[in-house]
Formats: C-alpha cells, structure tokens, sequence
C-alpha cells in the first residue's frame, strides 16, 4: 500500500514535469519558459527524494532551481525577451504523439518485465555490502571508515568516476574561458549608479557571509552528513552570484577579485584532489610499499592509509574530506568565472571582435 | 526536578502551537489579499503578510514546538536551530526583497499604480529628486 502510493506520486511527478517541459517550449516569453523549467526542474527534485537520494537532491536544487535559471536569464537579459519564431502545429502536435509513444512504450516494457524484475523494497546485495562497510571499524581492510554512505561511494569506492565528471565540468569552464580570451571588461564602481538599491545592498552584505557559512559547512561536514564538495561548492557561489547581481560587476574590479584570480583558485583546488589522489602513492613511494591510486583506508598488500580518527575520536573521514574541501574550492571559483564571464556587456564583446585580433595585455 | 522540565515542555509545545495557529490565520488573510486587491502593490503588501505572518512566526513556532519534543532526543536542538535560523532568514529577505520588487517595478512603469491616492515617489521622480 504505501509502496503504490510512492508509485503514484512518483507518476504524478514525471507527468508534471512532462506537462512542464511541453509549457516551456511552445511559452513564447522566454522569462516565462524559464519558470516553467524551473517547475519541471522542481518535480525532478522531488522524484530524486522519492527515490532516495537526498544528496542529489541537495544538490538539484541550487544547481537546477537557483543557478540554471540564472544563466539563462543573463543571456536573455543579452538577447531577445520574446521568440518572434511561432512554434508550429505540427511540431507540436508531433512532439506531442512522440512523448506519449515513448510513455505508452515504456510502461508497455516494464509491464512485460523487458527490464528484469522490479527491485523489491528489501535491502538488496550491493546495498547490504555498502551499508555494511561503509563503517566498520572492525573490518577495516574493507571499508571506508567514514559514516556519510554516499559520500563514500562518491569519492573511495567510485572515486575514478568522480574524478572524470569533474574534468568534464572544469573542461567545459575552460572551454568557456577560452572562447573569451581576450575580452576584459573593467569599470569603475559608483555606489550611487550601480547596482540596486541602498536597503539591498545592506542586507546582501548581511546575507553573503551566511551563504559562506552554510556552504563551507556543507562542504567540510560531507563525510559526515549529506552534502559534499560540489554541494557546497554550489552553495558558495551563490554569494558571489548575489554580490553580482546587487552590486554590479564592477564591485569585483574595486574589490580587485578579478577572472585570473577566480582561475587560480580553481586550479589550485584541482591540484588538491589530484594530490589527494596521488598522496598515498607518493607516501608509499618512501616507505617501499604497494598503493593504490586515489586509495583513502589501508587495503591488503597497501598498509598506508589516511588517518580516519582525530583526537577525541572526531571522525576525519579518512581522504574525503580533502577531497570535499578542494572540490568545493574549485566548483565555487569555477562558476564565478562563469558569471563574471556571463555579466561582460554583448556590445563591449561585439566591439572586441570586430575589432580582430585581440587585445594587448 | 523531572516534573519541572516536563511543565516546561508543555508550555514550550503549546506556546509554539499557539504561534503555529497564528501562521495559519495571517496565511489565509494573505491568500484573500492576492486574490481581491487591486493592483501590483497592495498584492505584494498582501505577499509580505504571507511571509513574515504566514512564514515567520510559524517557523518560530515550530522552534518552540520541536525544543518542546522530549522524545526526539538531542536531535530535537537540531530541529529547533534549523526552523530558528531559517526564519531569522525569512525575516531578514522578505522584506528586502518585496522593497526591490517594488522598486523595479515603480522605476521601470512595469506596473501601473492604479487606482491611486496619492505617489509620492512619482511626485518626485518627476521633480527630479531621485536618481
């Protein structure tokens, strides 16, 4: 009974979400389409804490409900507010009959058992082995030695995977920096013409260091509790974001936090969580034992590992929290480098590049 | 010494309900605001009930309700802190955010301030006296 009422609202949910989607492509005011992603961005939110998973969910929502819809709003802010494309009928009509096919396909395999059988509520295999060793001080040669289950799947047991969906994140910030090259935008800030109004100004001022705090702790506490690394490191940018919007950009060049230094943080995170992976191979390079790459707890023929316990038996989390610290670091300075990028006026960027060649430094 | 702290859950537990109660009354009055006031900016005065009224005082409330929770162990400090801090927040941005609100839509003409007693700000946007 109670598993068909999480079938339900999980249906309720994918077909809002569906209804959404459709809402935001045929919505000719782009503002308009950008709330009705940002509903559908929502109900998804709410079918990954209905599956469970109240880290991604942590993370969804800023990502998704905050940060996405901010982008998209600068580049409407440079753009155009309206489509002046009508969406046809016909495209419509035949996205239409393409989504309910795919549906009635779908639940057509699924009610032939075409994806095997449907996991029962029990706890299966996998998930008893990872519950158990995620902490287990008496099978230490097995486990994590940290209490956050996800954290420590996320960066020990598939901390290879992680690894690479961060170079794909910060390849795609690079890409970003390097189609702006060239292009340096400064000015000079006036409290009086920039920005909003005083009241705004003073409460963001209250606000920033609030963000700062919440974020650093869901960035260190990541072995611990949900959250981790690229959580936190979301959560941080918002301030920047705030900063951004309330002051002007030109705040950043009187406060002198410029792109370059925004790079240099980045970068240095990402030399911590390579170091990170490489440190128990380098320390076992000096005590003439085996290691293992981006290993954390001592394994067998690897007796080196990060220390898991503090003094007074305060939980280290063992490499995760290295590696949550350092990736908070880096997704932090790695989307303010975007929206410093996102906030250069169009016309100064269309000037640059007519101009040729590019500017001397 | 027992019986004390108990009394003094109840009287946590029902203070917060009594704050709870109050939530519900100033929600409902906001949501009849929206619907029946007339124009942009008696609807986000109606808004801002919602959220200090309906938002604020609930939260605090739930504060006192969950510090009141002998059953919840020490967890119950955690729920208590979190519902205390998110409305110290909520009453910190509501306010700022319905003043930027209005202010947008004052300066830009996006909402027409219709019907009107009187507009100071439009009186002296048009003597010059703002920036």
């Amino acid at each position: 009974m109670n598993l068909l009422l999480y079938y339900v609202l999980m249906a309720l949910c994918s077909l809002g979400s569906v209804i959404a989607v459709v809402f935001a492509i045929i919505e000719r005011d782009l503002l308009k389409a950008v709330l009705f992603s940002a509903i559908q961005s929502t109900l998804y939110a709410f079918l990954y804490y209905l599956l469970m998973a109240p880290d991604i969910v942590l993370t969804y929502i800023p990502v998704s409900v905050g940060l996405y819809p901010a982008v998209i709003l600068f580049l409407i802010k440079k753009t155009e507010r309206f489509e002046n494309v009508e969406t046809k009928r016909s495209v419509l009509l035949s996205s239409l009959v393409l989504t309910i096919t795919f549906v009635i396909v779908s639940a057509a395999v699924i009610a032939g058992r075409g994806i095997g059988p449907i996991p029962t509520p029990d706890v299966r295999f996998l998930a008893a082995w990872y519950l158990g060793t995620t902490f287990n001080p008496s099978i230490q040669l097995v486990s994590a030695m940290a209490p956050e289950g996800v954290t420590s799947i996320v960066w020990d047991y598939r901390g290879l995977d992680t690894v690479f969906e961060t170079a794909v994140l910060f390849l795609a910030i690079i890409a970003s920096v390097a189609l702006m090259r060239g292009i340096e935008h400064k000015g000079v800030y006036d409290e009086l013409k920039h920005g909003m109004s005083l009241i705004g100004k003073t409460v963001t001022k209250i606000v920033v260091p609030l963000i700062i705090g919440v974020g650093i702790s869901i960035a260190l506490h990541g072995h611990l509790t949900p959250g981790g690394g690229f959580q936190g490191g979301s959560a941080l940018a918002v301030a920047p974001l705030l900063v951004l919007v309330i002051f002007s950009k030109y705040f950043f060049d009187k406060v002198g936090f410029t792109k370059g230094k925004a790079l240099a943080i980045r970068s240095s995170g990402l030399l911590g969580v390579g170091l990170t992976s490489f440190a128990i191979v380098i320390a076992a390079l000096f005590a003439r034992s085996g290691a293992y790459i981006l290993q954390n707890q001592p394994r067998v023929g690897a007796p080196i590992g990060f220390p898991w316990k503090g003094i007074d038996g305060v939980l280290l989390g063992g490499s995760l929290l290295s590696f949550n610290a350092c990736e908070a670091m880096a997704v932090c300075a790695g989307f303010v480098i975007l929206f410093l990028l996102l906030a250069i006026p169009e016309e100064y960027v269309r000037k640059v590049l007519a101009q040729g060649g590019e500017h001397e430094h | 010494m027992n019986d004390m702290a108990s009394v003094l859950d109840w009287v946590l537990v029902l203070l917060g309900e009594v704050l709870v109660s109050i939530g519900v009354f100033f929600d409902v009055v906001a949501a009849i605001g929206m619907l029946r006031f007339p124009n942009f900016f008696v609807r986000l005065h109606a808004a801002t009930i919602g959220a200090i009224g309906g938002a604020f005082v609930p939260l605090i409330g739930v504060a006192l309700i969950a510090a009141g929770c002998d059953f919840l162990g020490p967890y119950r400090w955690f729920i208590s802190g979190a519902a205390a801090i998110t409305a110290i927040l909520v009453l910190m941005l509501a306010p700022v955010g319905s003043h930027l609100l209005a202010k947008a839509a004052h300066e830009s003409r996006a909402a027409v301030v219709e019907p009107k007693v009187v507009d100071f700000l439009e009186e002296d946007r048009v003597r010059g006296e703002t920036r």
